[in-house]
């Protein structure tokens, strides 16, 4: 029995120590004058390791961590395509210290698309959109298509008999394909696949005829297609003679946008520091040239700019989805 | 082509060279060790570096990591029956029964022996046959995704031990909840029962750690003396000769696990879990003795080791010919491949043809490093098996923690492990094997792709019979379901004589 | 009378009714194959329900298990987690530790100063290695301010 005791008490001291130590780091923090940021930054990847969004961020971590003075951890939360991750990042502590990179359509199409995402999009609070992916339209090299034109003529001429590759649904590539529809009056059969590279597997077997693909697997892959389109609003650069939809008439963009955010209700000086710190990165000549040289376009919008970036392309997207939804009832 | 070759040695012949290469083994071997930490993951925490170092440390390092990560998942499911990363389902089959029989260092010297074949003949099929293998890889579409995932499902037959029925159900639970989270095709939210974080759906990794795992912790200790207690590792000299001589004079065991393994990796989308599942069900077939298998047969083991290394090899075959990543590590590969301006692709062979045959030497040379480390370290990971259950069990859960945590880093993760693991015993003393369930978990959302993407590729074409039966590759798989389906039947006839001679006798 | 293939088939068939409803709202795309699914295993656990109530002398499925021993592991694994939520990994795997070396040990010769030494230092190693090596920062629970 004394053993016991010894034991119990043993462990219930731990806990006290445990306790005080903690309570004495929260004492800390709670000074009211800003210096921000004096600890660990924790830099959440709602996707897995080695995808694009995952890469990225593990490029801004070293100069993030000079910029800041303080450690920058990354930590990769994935699944449900990103909603995980911002629906963790909505209900975290608004300190500063817990950042998610955030993906636009993405972040504005899931709660449009499912009945309980885990976040609304107007929660998710934008730090700076630092890349651009514009989507682009291809077909196969043998393909009768040579232009958009074709291709559109042909999608209205046989409804729904050209296949149309693409990752997810609700995703970008899939809204790409019913802005496309609802523009022209073409209608295609979207065969969606998990994730680009099996999208892109698909199209190189000739499983599909043509195929949306984000610009850096544009590039990389342009030698085996015939890009018709890109989503860019000017010509994009590392593909200068690929025809933006655009120029062929065609009023609308297509792009995967990717940057980071914050839980709603956080400090705007905060949100100023790390704005400035992202900026600063995100206009450095070194990494825009290595993001062209993999097929991506460098952008630079802050807080603000990026808060109504996303408003317009959700009231943009909102309406092209109930119009969908509505045709389909 | 041969000045590359020379530029290659040379490159890998450099100490510094070598010397991160083999770090990356050794790393790559402890993280794969401990449940939960994958390849991908390790992998990730060079990245960063990667992007200030030279390409080729940087690809052999990474390399280096991938080969010794595979083989280390087998540690865990030897010594405590869970799969350090999904490659080593198979291996926990027989791999711990020998454990239980106190010969977890024959398991050990097996598995390390049989990766770094299986790994060299992996590495040298991507070194001479990526070009004809890839365009095999390209005609793998929805159809045949399909019928793939209709043969791996066969495969339940070997895996039920005891009872087929129950086999059966077990992978059709396993296929259902496969099913929980955002819907493949239609992006519906499918079985979440209203809860948001289950939009995620079941991580692979933590029900296998669940189903696995826990299970074991509990059996391990709901006897005062339990039979684990009689679990001892005592060091014998001689072992690690007599397996090894053992092995080679089973070269065809070797080279059937090692083809299949690469086959199975040139394949995107379909990982070592599957190649070590397909071959050890192979090696079952295929044995004169196969009521030994499951009871600790070194055959399994090796099947299943030989297999998963050489699926490392096939995986890079898509990636380095056609730039497609077949396996999440392969996307890092991509990555890395990509900053230092390298396009996979036929011109990667001509524009950089020293970096990418020092890569590709590199891989054969890391699988060589591995199965040494692998085989000098057999005995004294052998030991970690002594300790006595009041340590074991508890520590054991403790890493089933950690692993299910470190997946996502996601403490949701955690509770499903627990819950599944619970579940997980209740099924087991109910007569239920994990392995059809996990059969089921992997291959559903394969088989639902492929099913739903040649619905809508039927519906195009307007035909679904063309979709689905016309295609050559696709024929080949369905013949080989019915196959894979039949055997039972056909091994019943080839054995019907002797045995009624043996009938006739008594 | 109830053996352990009844019942468990029994349950088999009423998660398949659950996840039926569940499911009975999908699309046509997104309900076709879970649809299929459920009703083969439904088909299967009714076989083997049919067939348990012919076949007799089931042996039973916890057979020698001691409760004692089992329900405070499973009752420490639960709280473990719980515990994680509220007090963070490094002080909840301590005490999980702790406990469950003292509880488990049969020879007595373990002792209270022992197992809570060896839990500390298993759990620092760990966290360290874990926060520090593979980056994957481990939580600190509710109560510290996760």
């Amino acid at each position: 029995m004394k053993k016991i005791k010894v034991f119990a008490s043993i462990l219930s001291l731990l806990l006290i120590v445990g306790v005080f130590a903690g309570c004495a780091q929260n004492g800390e923090e709670g000074k009211d004058e800003f210096n921000y940021p004096t600890k660990t930054i924790k830099y959440v990847v709602p996707f897995n390791p080695g995808g694009q969004s995952d890469l990225e961020a593990r490029r801004q971590q070293k100069p993030l961590e000079e910029k800041l003075g303080v450690n920058v951890v990354i930590e990769n939360k994935p699944g449900g395509g990103g909603a995980v991750g911002w629906s963790e990042l909505v209900r975290k502590d608004p300190d500063g210290y817990y950042l998610t990179g955030m993906n636009i359509p993405h972040i504005i199409l899931q709660p449009l698309a499912r009945e309980n995402a885990g976040y609304e999009t107007d929660q998710v609070n934008p730090v700076a959109l630092f890349q651009g992916t514009p989507i682009g339209l291809a077909v196969q090299p043998d393909s009768p298509y040579n232009t958009l034109d074709e291709f559109i003529e042909a999608g209205k001429a046989k409804p729904g008999q050209i296949t149309v590759g693409g990752s997810g649904t609700y995703s970008g590539h899939h809204i790409t394909l019913m802005q496309l529809q609802d523009k022209t009056g073409a209608e295609f059969q979207y065969v969606p696949s998990q994730g680009a590279a099996p999208s892109v597997q698909s199209y190189l077997g000739g499983h599909v005829d043509a195929l949306l693909a984000n610009s850096n697997d544009l590039v990389q892959h342009q030698d085996k297609m015939k890009i018709l389109a890109i989503g860019s609003k000017e010509r994009f650069e590392p593909l200068p003679d690929v025809k933006t939809f655009m120029e062929q008439d065609i009023d609308m963009t297509a792009s995967i946008d990717r940057g980071v955010a914050v839980p709603p209700e956080t400090d705007k000086r905060i949100i100023e520091k790390l704005e400035k710190a992202f900026l600063e990165i995100a206009k450095d000549e070194e990494i825009r040239a290595q993001m062209k040289e993999e097929g991506f376009l460098p952008l630079a919008m802050g807080a603000e700019e990026s808060k109504q970036y996303i408003n317009e392309m959700k009231d943009k997207y909102s309406a092209i989805l109930e119009k969908v939804q509505a045709e389909s009832k | 082509m041969p000045a590359d070759f020379i530029a290659a040695l040379s490159n890998i012949a450099q100490p510094t060279n070598f010397l991160i290469m083999a770090i990356g083994v050794g790393f790559g071997i402890i993280v794969g060790a401990l449940p939960g930490l994958t390849a991908t993951m390790a992998m990730a925490l060079l990245v960063p570096f990667t992007f200030t170092m030279d390409a080729v440390p940087a690809l052999m390092g990474l390399g280096g990591i991938y080969v010794g990560a595979i083989y280390g998942g087998c540690i865990a499911a030897i010594l405590v029956n869970t799969p350090g990363t999904p490659s080593a389902i198979a291996t926990t089959f027989d791999g711990f029964p020998l454990t239980k029989k106190g010969k977890a260092e024959h398991a050990l010297v097996t598995a390390a022996f049989s990766s770094a074949v299986g790994g060299v003949i992996g590495a040298v099929v991507l070194l001479l046959l990526s070009p004809p293998l890839a365009s095999i890889a390209l005609k793998f579409g929805p159809p045949e995704y399909f019928w793939l995932s209709i043969f791996g499902l066969t495969i339940i037959a070997t895996l039920a031990s005891g009872s087929m029925l129950k086999g059966l159900i077990g992978g059709g639970i396993g296929l259902l909840l496969s099913q929980i989270g955002i819907a493949p095709l239609g992006g519906e939210m499918r079985f979440t029962f209203g809860l948001y974080q289950l939009q995620a759906g079941l991580s692979l990794i933590v029900v296998l750690i669940g189903f696995f795992c826990i299970p074991e912790v509990l059996s391990m200790i709901e006897k005062k003396f339990s039979q684990h207690d009689s679990i001892n590792y005592k060091p014998q000299k001689g072992v690690a000769k007599g397996i090894i001589s053992d092995l080679i004079k089973k070269p065809i065991l070797l080279l059937r696990s090692a083809v299949i393994g690469a086959f199975v990796g040139i394949v995107p989308g379909a990982g070592g879990n599957i190649a070590g599942l397909v071959s050890y069900n192979e090696a079952v077939r295929w044995s004169k003795k196969p009521k030994e298998f499951g009871k600790g047969n070194i055959d399994g083991v090796a099947a299943s080791e030989a297999a998963n290394n050489a699926e490392v090899g096939g995986s890079l075959v898509p990636l380095m010919t056609l730039g497609i990543p077949g396996a999440a590590p392969a996307a890092i590969l991509l990555g890395a491949l990509m900053l230092q301006g390298m396009r996979p692709g036929p011109e990667l062979y001509i524009n950089y043809g020293d970096i990418t045959y020092t890569f590709l030497f590199s891989l054969i040379v890391a699988n060589i490093v591995m199965g040494v480390m692998a085989f000098y370290g057999a005995r004294h990971v052998a030991k970690l098996i002594n300790l006595p259950v009041s340590y074991l069990a508890p520590m054991v859960v403790f890493m089933t923690v950690i692993g299910s945590y470190a997946i996502r880093n996601n403490i949701v993760d955690v509770i499903i492990m627990i819950l599944f693991g619970l579940v997980g015993y209740v099924t087991k003393k109910a007569g239920f094997h994990p392995g059809p369930i996990v059969l089921g978990l992997i291959l559903g959302p394969i088989a639902e792709n492929g099913l739903v993407q040649s619905m809508l590729m039927g519906k195009s074409a307007g035909s679904m019979f063309e979709v689905f039966f016309t295609r050559p590759l696709s024929i080949i798989l369905i013949l080989l379901c019915l196959v894979s389906a039949g055997w039972p039947l056909i091994s019943n006839l080839r054995n019907k004589t002797p045995d009624k001679e043996a009938d006739a006798n008594a | 009378m109830l053996n352990k293939d009844i019942i468990s088939a029994a349950i088999i068939l009423i998660i398949s009714g659950i996840f039926w409803s569940e499911g009975s709202g999908l699309s046509e795309m997104g309900g076709f194959f879970p649809r299929i699914i459920i009703i083969v295993l439904a088909l299967f656990s009714g076989i083997q329900l049919i067939q348990s109530l012919i076949k007799k002398n089931i042996e039973p499925a916890f057979a020698g298990v001691e409760a004692k021993r089992l329900i405070p592991m499973i009752i420490g694994v639960i709280a473990y987690v719980g515990a994680i939520i509220l007090i963070g990994f490094a002080l909840a795997s301590l005490l999980f530790l702790a406990v469950f070396f003292k509880l488990l040990d049969n020879t007595k010769k373990v002792s209270p100063v022992k197992s809570v030494v060896i839990a500390s230092l298993i759990t620092a190693v760990f966290y360290g290695v874990f926060n520090y090596a593979f980056l994957v920062p481990l939580p600190v629970g509710i109560v510290f301010g996760g």
